[in-house]
């Protein structure tokens, strides 16, 4: 059965794109069929941490959403962008990067609805396994619709003040919309910190089991989301928790 | 759900005003037992009236009821999907990019 995945938080840097870009690379190893969908219209990222440029998007999500094209037109086969040989494959649908078209999206906004039935073409069209969704940080009909519609909701935090508030918001939000299943992920800990502890704390606060806690890396800030981490590092102790997490969507 | 708990979901359907489509914000805003149907509606991305019958546990005759009124209030809309009648949730084509403000009330 074909999965739909959110990945979100409420504040913005929290690892998201990472998270989802490392989750659709491990998805793929395992010979799944995985797309990635940019929804960070405003702010769109994840299309450089598979080495897409601007030349490789014949369209845009935007092109999709003020009716240029079918949304499976603008699916980008980026299973080769990987550089390791990969039983599935990853389509990446990028939001664009032009100045223009994101202020038109800034200015008018858009419809909402058509974010529902192009996940479903999706799904339908290239045969997917997994729907991965990258956000936009906090709430907004887009990202409602997105946790709305979530066979499984990735929530992303950091452990500070600022984040464990709007988190809780979010979760709430979660529960109220029926998210079949949530997963709760703690990124960029110290290394001062005691993981064990902050997956108790989290757990109390939020009446919820936390899926992975993820240490904040040295490694992972230097490569600075020019590539796919777990793939590059396969052996650090963060590619082991994506791994997990990724086992975790797939059970 | 036991039959009080349809009987109230009838009644909550009968006593909203008619809207054309739904926005998310709005749905968190609907009793739990209205809003849960909804969303696993919405997660289906289209069900069969003897799906929802059974989601309901009533009787066809009474979940069909039931979604002639979510049709008239404009929450749902009939889809045909592979010749078969579907039915899935209206959301609203609204280009409001901005968080209402209700939806702070919500999760207060
Ligand atoms: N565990 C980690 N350790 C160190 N750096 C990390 C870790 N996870 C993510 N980062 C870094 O944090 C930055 C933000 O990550 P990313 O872009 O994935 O976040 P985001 O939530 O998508 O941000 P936005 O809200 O702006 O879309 C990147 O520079 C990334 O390399
Ligand atoms: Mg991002």
């Amino acid at each position: 059965m074909s999965k739909i995945i959110s990945v979100h938080s409420f504040r913005g840097g929290t690892g998201k794109s990472n998270t989802t870009a490392n989750l659709a690379a491990l998805l793929a190893l395992q010979g799944n069929r995985v797309g990635v969908v940019d929804t960070d219209v405003q702010s769109p990222g994840i299309h450089v941490l598979f080495g897409l440029d601007e030349s490789q998007m014949a369209h845009s999500l935007n092109d999709y959403l003020y009716g240029k094209c079918a949304i499976t037109e603008t699916a980008v086969d980026v299973t080769s962008n990987l550089k390791v040989p990969v039983k599935g494959k990853v389509f990446l649908i990028p939001s664009s990067i032009k100045a223009g078209e994101i202020a038109r999206v800034l200015r008018e906004g858009y419809d909402v609805g058509l974010l529902n039935d192009g996940f479903q073409d999706l799904l339908e069209g290239l045969k997917l396994d997994f729907l991965l969704i990258d956000t936009h940080p906090g709430l907004n009909e887009e990202t409602l619709l997105s946790i709305a519609i979530s066979d499984a909701l990735v929530i992303i935090m950091r452990p500070d003040q600022q984040d464990y508030q709007g988190t809780g918001v979010t979760v709430e939000i979660a529960r109220k919309l029926g998210v079949p299943a949530m997963l709760l992920v703690v990124n960029k800990v110290p290394q001062a910190f005691d993981p064990a502890e902050v997956k108790a704390k989290v757990e109390r606060i939020y009446n919820c089991t936390v899926a992975a806690v993820l240490p904040h890396s040295d490694e992972m800030m230097a490569l600075a989301s020019a590539g796919i981490f777990s793939l590059q590092y396969p052996d650090h102790p963060v590619a082991a928790k994506y791994k997990q997490l990724a086992a975790q969507l797939m059970a | 759900m036991d039959n009080e708990a349809f009987n109230t979901l009838k009644r909550d359907v009968e006593s909203m005003t008619e809207v054309e489509g739904l926005t998310m914000t709005d749905l968190l805003t609907f009793p739990d037992d209205l809003r849960l149907l909804l969303n696993w509606m919405m997660r289906e991305n289209g069900v069969q009236i003897e799906e929802m019958a059974s989601y309901l546990a009533q009787e066809v005759n009474e979940a069909r009821m039931l979604l002639e009124k979510m049709i008239e209030k404009g929450l749902i809309e009939e889809i045909k999907k592979k010749e078969e009648e579907q039915y899935q949730v209206l959301v609203k084509s609204s280009r409001n990019y901005r968080v209402p403000k209700k939806i702070w009330q919500v999760i207060e």
